[in-house]
């Protein structure tokens, strides 16, 4: 028995033509966000991880959340933040799957797997040795440092992003900044190593 | 360096230096990162595996929970077609509230199971206020209930509840589901630590302690779990693998712990029979779908436009949705004749919207909780096989689209 065959036809007309018409707009809009702001958040998602192709595969996985929730995004101005809030939940969740840990348990790269973005000459040693500190920490401090000072978000907006308080903001930062005194040779600190207290 | 040297050093220099380097290197190392490498398509493709897999993850919970079943009586009308959210019959029973600290073992099923914040709506139309608004399915077993409490993270957490009160909270795996047999009167979850722990009106059993990354998605027989050569009525549970990487299990009463069936990964459902509604084989991004038959070893029905997904109670028909969804969720659902592989009959209400839980109430007869994206209304609505026009029990109410103010409760 075949219900509601009589109008059948007309019916799926009707509400496929409105799911079309409803993707159509998502899709032109959606492909609108990504020409304007992907690289910018894959600028975000390479800081957040530490190498190319884990950020692209982030910034895709928080980009197809986005889509499947880009109606219930109503403000288009809180887009951004509302794919950096994902791209950090991916990151951390990343490094709570044991293949990451495995993979991050050893200091081998792959044979000729550069992935350096930029392609700036000089470097006194200062940016490396601040960049391979930032890379040690944990992802979620990764993260907070990351929105604080590329992202330039205040503490307040950085809290909110991570769902922590601004205390731990806070605190975060000030442990990120003395591993950096610790971890980062004197002779290159800012200022030539002349805070240094002696 | 010791801290108080630190302390110095923050104090007379402040941290505002290494803040400043830190902007600057961040700036420079991805300053020349204008790479653009995500096309609409890849991102689409990406939200269809999500879309999945979110659905094999809560397929259970979602769809899952007490089904205690009996037939629904639901009026007959013009055209489901053409008809409309405002011109559909409205059921008009008033449910009948019941005293937490007298629950009837057993109510006498008559209608859909839903949860509307703490209250249960239960099959035999009467109300049952939960400890808690936060459960996304409820079991009945005997005179305590066990409940699914998913918070916003997807942690889940087991509730057992005795006269109006929980009295044990247990901690699930997240992602996983609890799960009912098809009578409502078993049911089964994971922990965290891996084990499959199956419960029912007065004992439970623990049937392995290896599925750890492994969801339930149907227990078969009941009302217990023991083995039937201990006087038992045995089970059998099928999980299926998080990452979808190994073929899905199955396990039971007897300790038989084998792949559900050979080269298969994703098993929706299994019937009473033992038949198998499994996903055959993909396309692209289509699955194709078919009902796998152990006595004949064959798929006695297929389709590559419907994913078949839930057995009614006799095993007669089969639910189905769209094999294709677009991130929306299903459009409509079919109903499939299990002997033919027929559509016989179509729940797709009109309007820009779809069902985002089903389950069967009896052998002819679904629920489906339903969300107009128009209207951004929320109802729970019935359809019997044969009749033309579902029956809105409940709603509809307005809210978002992430934002139920209803929880169907199935199987």
């Amino acid at each position: 028995m075949q219900l509601h065959s009589r109008n059948r036809a007309e019916t799926d007309d009707m509400s496929t033509g409105d799911r079309h018409d409803r993707q159509a707009r998502r899709d032109e809009e959606f492909t609108s966000y990504l020409a304007a702001r992907q690289p910018s958040l894959l600028r975000t998602a390479y800081l957040l991880t530490g190498d190319r192709h884990t950020a692209e595969d982030v910034l895709q996985t928080s980009l197809a959340k986005l889509y499947l929730a880009w109606d219930k995004v109503r403000d288009r101005d809180s887009v951004d933040a509302y794919v950096r809030r994902i791209m950090v939940n991916e990151n951390n969740s990343l490094w709570r799957r044991p293949w990451k840990k495995r993979e991050h348990a050893t200091d081998l790269t792959p044979e000729g797997f550069h992935d350096t973005p930029y392609e700036d000459t000089y470097d006194d040693g200062q940016g490396t040795a601040l960049w391979d500190v930032v890379q040690s920490l944990p992802p979620k401090a990764r993260a907070v440092v990351v929105l604080r000072y590329y992202e330039q978000l205040s503490e307040a907006e950085t809290a909110d992003v991570l769902g922590i308080s601004v205390g731990t903001v806070k605190s975060q930062c000030s442990r990120a900044v003395a591993a950096l005194r610790t971890r980062v040779p004197t002779s290159l600190h800012p200022g030539g190593g002349a805070e240094e207290v002696r | 360096m010791n801290d108080q040297h630190h302390d110095q050093t923050r104090d007379e220099h402040g941290d505002e230096p290494w803040e400043g380097a830190m902007s600057s290197e961040f700036d420079r190392r991805v300053r020349d990162l204008n790479a653009a490498p995500l096309s609409l398509d890849s991102v689409r493709g990406k939200a269809m595996t999500i879309q999945r897999n979110r659905r094999l993850a809560v397929a259970g919970g979602i769809l899952a929970a007490a089904a205690v079943i009996v037939p629904v009586a639901v009026a007959a009308g013009n055209g489901l077609g053409d008809s409309s959210p405002d011109d559909v019959p409205v059921a008009t029973s008033t449910p009948s509230a019941t005293d937490p600290a007298t629950v009837d073992p057993a109510p006498a099923a008559s209608g859909p199971s839903y949860l509307e914040g703490a209250t249960w709506h239960r099959p035999d139309g009467s109300v049952y206020e939960l400890p808690r608004a936060t459960y996304d399915n409820v079991v009945q077993l005997g005179d305590r209930i066990v409940a699914g409490d998913r918070d916003n993270e997807g942690n889940l957490s087991i509730d057992l509840i005795e006269d109006g009160a929980v009295v044990e909270t247990r901690d699930a795996a997240g992602g996983t589901a609890l799960v009912a047999n098809q009578a409502g009167d078993l049911a089964a979850y994971v922990t965290p630590d891996g084990l499959l722990q199956t419960i029912w009106a007065d004992g439970e059993r623990t049937l392995s302690d290896d599925v750890q990354g492994w969801s339930i998605r149907t227990v078969v027989g009941g009302p217990d779990c023991e083995d039937p050569e201990a006087g038992g009525s045995g089970c059998r549970v099928v999980l299926t693998n998080d990452m979808v990487t190994s073929d899905a299990r199955s396990i039971d009463s007897h300790g038989i712990d084998d792949v559900a069936l050979p080269g298969t990964q994703l098993v929706y459902d299994v019937d009473d029979a033992g038949r198998l509604a499994v996903i055959s084989r993909l396309e692209d991004f289509k699955e194709c779908s078919a009902v796998y038959d152990p006595e004949t070893a064959e798929n006695t029905i297929e389709s590559c436009e419907l994913r078949y997904t839930e057995f009614s109670p006799s095993g007669r028909y089969l639910l189905a949705e769209p094999a294709q969804t677009d991130g929306f969720g299903p459009a409509w659902i079919a109903v499939v004749d299990t002997a033919t592989g027929d559509e016989v009959a179509r729940f797709d209400p009109p309007g820009d919207g779809g069902p985002t839980r089903y389950s069967w109430i009896d052998d002819d007869t679904f629920a489906a909780q339903f969300f107009d994206f128009g209207a951004q209304e929320w109802s729970i609505q019935t359809l019997t096989i044969g009749d033309d026009q579902p029956t809105v029990v409940a709603g509809p109410v307005k809210g978002s689209d992430f934002e139920s103010p209803f929880g169907l409760v199935g199987r």
